[in-house]
């Protein structure tokens, strides 16, 4: 017990400190003497969280009705140094009550969502009372909604007394689901049943007694205290269901399948029940890996399995140990699409169709990002909608590195000699956002799904994928595993990460991704002239010995050239970058340019006049904004043959489809 | 000019004719090159300026080839845009080329002098209208079997939905298509020998299209089997350079020479199969020509010089009923 209560001292600090960090916008870097841990070995991570949150809950699903009855408690202790007077609940399911919700009016667009809502859903909240010597009963008092506002998704529950620091407090809740059409991650399609966002959940605690409560936003995921969670699930016999944490319990009644999930250390439950569903389980770097699919996706399935057998010992490698004994994966039928590439504690969602061929890496991307997320979201459990980019951009850097690693450069997709990487992808289809809207922002506050996207996925890997190749690999991934080590089932800022960079990488590095993405910084290298000629003596009019003499310019000395490459640096991103100076002769040599300028002029000494000059030749500037203004040629320009010959191929192809 | 009348049939092979064949392949390559240059042209004003010219869009991580992509378009719309006014001029002329095509392998001058490239052209040009307003109703045909496919395999995959899981639809949507598109091409094959009937026919065009018809509702498992077996030929090639190009695109050096000479070996046979297909469509017509074969086709049968298992018809048992059929029947001028 005082162990514990030791245990739980240190957390709250850490906790506190990492708070302290945490800037309310955009943030400065912390001083020099921060003392991050910096823990690169799994000895130095936490071994549990913080308990802050117990559910212990029972859920009985209608398949029929696509009806969810659930009961039980909530122990909730008050983790923060302040007295807490109220509590906000998460009723999200409500976001598709009705078209009054926060989700309903802010249609976002171009993101996961749009689907109309064919069938409405709605929680129900009908007991919610606080178990002590008096029982008070909350429910009269809740606030389901705000005045002006009709949003239903986050309860405002007053407390009849505060609760103090420290004080452990017990609430008996009693709750009825009526599930949409599957829609915005959760819902049902047919006899699939997606079962997420589904209770009446506390919102994070933070450290000052406030709840960071917020209502259900199209972009917008999730933020919770960790805990233990305790439930059981009663579906009709016949439906396999995959769920958070392991099965400890397990009985046919009257019909009925029940089965018992505990899992600690997590902070959110998510189910799925479908009857039509068929199960493979393996055991995966210690790991017990269960997919459920339809029998169709069979082949689909495999390859999301190899991705795992990829991906848990990679993740474990680079960001510690995945601590739970369980995995499941769910791979929805493609009419139930929305319910894919979601990710919740030990429990993964996947997607794609069942005939997707194999030189398209979705099935693996979506596998290898979403059991990411295990990690950046699960166990380093950032606030969603406060710093999206702190768990999609971490995880979508963590992804396009894995799916390099295990298939090579052409991750994301690779037909015939055509490949594409997945960093190339997020790089390439960010770029258009880049003066949009700031990468760091709330999920809220993005006005496009499309920027959302594009910025806080695509971006914020592309960001970092640049660090690495610039500062190096090892050193990017020293800073990421440092960051997922010391951060285990703690809650960071973007100045904790920041930090990190800072210290394990470079200053410059932890600068350069400040301004990428808070102040929506872009570069754009570029080669402006390049120019060599033989080194002669001036010519012109000279005044010697009291004359004046006319000196002829002269052809120069042989088998010698100088000159010069002017090199700019648009934007307000900076990086060192090599620049290429090849000669006519075809002699290659590098130099180094360390970006801080605007425009520079690199000196060039050959046997042979300046051919051509290329900025940042191997680039490692990904976040360059335009790389095909980074070439230039002082005379001759090369030829572009393999295009004319794939062309006309191609032509003549084409031409034989067309022509009678 | 002399009249232009059918060889016999055992002289319509498209191997005899390696010039016509030739001539089909360098028409095609010549708007490929057509095609091709405004996008060739577009690419080297950038990558122009790079010591590696187009090298770095063969990368194996498909930056730079994603980028330009990405960047270019607005280019790319434009690019597109002429092209499909090549395409269109391709189209029409190509009308020219297959009459020429078929005049070349089907007909010889009454006087006997050899065909001339001239007087292929010279029936592939007078034959182009005709031609056209087959390709029209063709497209017109099959588009409409194409629609209605696709049509009841959607109705069909939309009620599946509500009762199954989506492999199943497009299962079931798929086996519902299959058909419609085998009869698409089937039309495309039926065309064909139209096509033929109209060059071959002297006279009237409606003639000539009819006699296609027929000869193809004469022999349709022929017919069908003939373009069934070269078009699968067809794909070996196609297979076998993409096979040779992903193993050596994007490499510095000789590779380009390999990927060159890969695709135009692939391109060539292609072409000489299209040319194999329509003499077998042309012999296929001759025989289904009612004055003659009823006294001719017996004899030929035994006199045929062709083996069944000749490439060009070996699928065809009524080839040497052609042969007289089409010596005596279709004088041509």
């Amino acid at each position: 017990m005082k162990k514990r209560a030791v245990a739980l001292a240190l957390a709250l600090a850490s906790v506190a400190l990492a708070d302290d960090r945490a800037p309310a916008g955009a943030p400065s870097l912390p001083p020099e003497d921060t003392s991050i841990a910096r823990a690169s070995t799994d000895a130095a991570m936490a071994a549990h969280a913080e308990r802050v949150v117990d559910y212990t809950l029972r859920a009985t699903l209608d398949p029929v009705a696509h009806t969810v009855h659930g009961e039980g408690t909530i122990r909730w202790t008050n983790a923060s140094a302040a007295p807490v007077s109220e509590l906000w609940l998460h009723l999200y399911m409500n976001a598709f009550k009705n078209e009054s919700s926060v989700w309903q009016r802010q249609p976002i667009g171009r993101f996961r969502g749009g689907a109309a809502v064919r069938d409405w859903g709605a929680i129900d909240l009908r007991r919610l009372v606080w178990k002590r010597e008096a029982d008070a009963d909350l429910l009269p008092r809740l606030e389901r909604s705000r005045p002006g506002d009709p949003d239903e998704t986050d309860a405002r529950a007053p407390l009849p007394s505060p609760v103090a620091p420290g004080q452990t407090i017990t609430l008996e809740l009693a709750w009825d689901v009526k599930l949409p059409s599957v829609v915005e991650r959760t819902g049902y399609d047919r006899s699939f049943h997606m079962v997420g966002q589904w209770f009446p959940k506390v919102a994070k605690l933070e450290p000052d007694g406030q709840l960071a409560h917020f209502p259900f936003h199209h972009l917008s995921e999730f933020y919770s205290d960790f805990g233990t969670y305790d439930v059981t699930l009663d579906v009709p016999a016949g439906f396999l269901v995959a769920a958070t944490g392991p099965v400890v319990e397990r009985r046919a009644e009257g019909g009925r399948a029940i089965q018992r999930h505990v899992q600690s250390d997590v902070h959110d439950f998510a189910w799925m029940a479908w009857d039509e569903a068929v199960e493979r389980t393996e055991r995966i770097d210690g790991v017990d890996v269960r997919i459920l699919h339809h029998p169709a996706y069979a082949a689909v399935a495999e390859r999301e399995l190899a991705a795992m057998r990829f991906a848990l010992p990679h993740f474990r490698e680079r960001y510690g140990r995945y601590p739970y004994s369980v995995l499941t994966l769910v791979h929805p039928p493609d009419t139930a699409r929305e319910a894919g590439g979601m990710e919740y504690p030990t429990l993964i969602t996947t997607g794609g169709p069942w005939w997707m061929p194999e030189g398209f890496r979705q099935p693996e991307l979506v596998t290898i990002h979403e059991f990411g997320h295990q990690y950046f979201y699960g166990l380093v459990a950032t606030n969603e909608e406060r710093w999206p980019f702190l768990d999609e951009g971490l995880n979508s850097y963590a992804e396009a590195e894995c799916l390099r690693a295990w298939l090579g450069p052409g991750s994301a997709s690779s037909l015939l000699s055509l490949g594409v990487g997945d960093h190339v992808a997020q790089a390439v289809s960010s770029r258009r956002f880049v003066h949009d809207e700031p990468v760091a922002r709330r999920a809220g506050d993005f006005v496009l799904g499309q920027d959302y996207g594009g910025l806080v996925y695509g971006r914020t890997a592309t960001v970092l994928e640049t660090t690495a190749r610039v500062w190096g690999k090892p050193a990017m991934d020293r800073a990421m595993g440092t960051y997922a080590r010391t951060f285990r089932y703690r809650h960071p800022g973007p100045a904790d990460l920041l930090a990190i960079l800072r210290d394990v990488v470079d200053p410059r590095a932890a600068t350069a991704a400040k301004v990428a993405l808070f102040d929506k910084g872009w570069v754009d290298y570029v080669a402006v002239e390049a120019v060599s000629r033989k080194p002669r003596e001036p010519a012109g009019l000279f005044d010697r010995g009291g004359k004046r003499e006319t000196v002829a310019a002269t052809s120069g000395a042989e088998g010698r050239y100088t000159g010069y490459a002017v090199v700019s640096r648009r934007g307000t991103l900076s990086y060192p970058v090599d620049v290429l100076f090849v000669a006519e002769d075809g002699t290659r040599t590098t130099r180094s340019w360390d970006g801080v300028g605007d425009t520079t002029r690199l000196p060039y000494e050959g046997t042979s006049p300046l051919a051509f000059v290329v900025v940042d030749p191997e680039h490692k500037v990904l976040v360059d904004q335009d790389s095909t203004n980074n070439m230039f040629a002082t005379g001759a320009r090369a030829g572009a043959p393999r295009i004319m010959e794939r062309a006309v191929y191609f032509g003549q192809l084409a031409l034989e489809v067309a022509l009678p | 000019m002399s009249a232009l009348r059918l060889r016999p049939a055992s002289a319509i092979r498209a191997r005899k004719h390696p010039l016509a064949v030739a001539f089909a392949w360098l028409f095609e390559a010549t708007f490929a090159v057509a095609l091709a240059h405004p996008f060739y042209a577009s690419i080297r004003g950038v990558y122009g300026a790079h010591p590696d010219g187009d090298l770095p869009l063969f990368s194996p991580d498909g930056l730079e080839i994603a980028e330009l992509f990405m960047r270019s378009e607005g280019t790319t719309r434009a690019l597109v845009a002429s092209s499909t006014w090549v395409l269109a001029i391709a189209v029409v002329l190509g009308h020219v080329r297959l009459g020429a095509l078929v005049a070349a392998l089907a007909l010889e001058r009454e006087d006997e002098l050899p065909l001339s490239g001239r007087d292929a052209l010279g029936r592939g040009a007078a034959r182009l209208f005709p031609l056209l307003g087959v390709q029209a109703l063709g497209a017109l045909f099959g588009g409409a079997l194409l629609a209605l496919g696709m049509g009841l395999a959607g109705k069909l995959h939309a009620h599946l939905l509500q009762t199954s899981i989506d492999a199943r639809a497009d299962r079931w949507a798929i086996a519902v298509v299959v058909p419609f598109v085998l009869l698409a091409l089937t039309t495309s094959v039926a065309l064909d020998l139209a096509r033929v009937g109209v060059v071959v026919t002297p006279g009237r065009a409606r003639d000539g299209l009819r006699l296609g018809l027929r000869a193809f509702a004469k022999r349709p498992g022929a017919a069908i089997a003939g373009w069934s077996a070269r078009a699968a030929l067809g794909v070996v090639p196609v297979v076998l350079a993409a096979i040779v190009a992903s193993r050596l695109g994007g490499r510095p050096g000789a590779s380009l020479a390999l990927v060159l000479a890969a695709h135009q070996i692939a391109i060539a046979p292609r072409v000489a199969l299209r040319a194999s297909w329509l003499a077998h469509a042309a012999r296929i017509v001759a025989a289904s020509r009612p004055a003659a074969t009823s006294a001719a086709a017996p004899a030929a049968a035994d006199a045929s010089p062709e083996p069944k298992a000749q490439p060009e018809g070996g699928a065809d048992g009524g080839d040497a009923a052609a042969e007289n059929a089409s010596t005596s029947a279709l004088a041509t001028r």
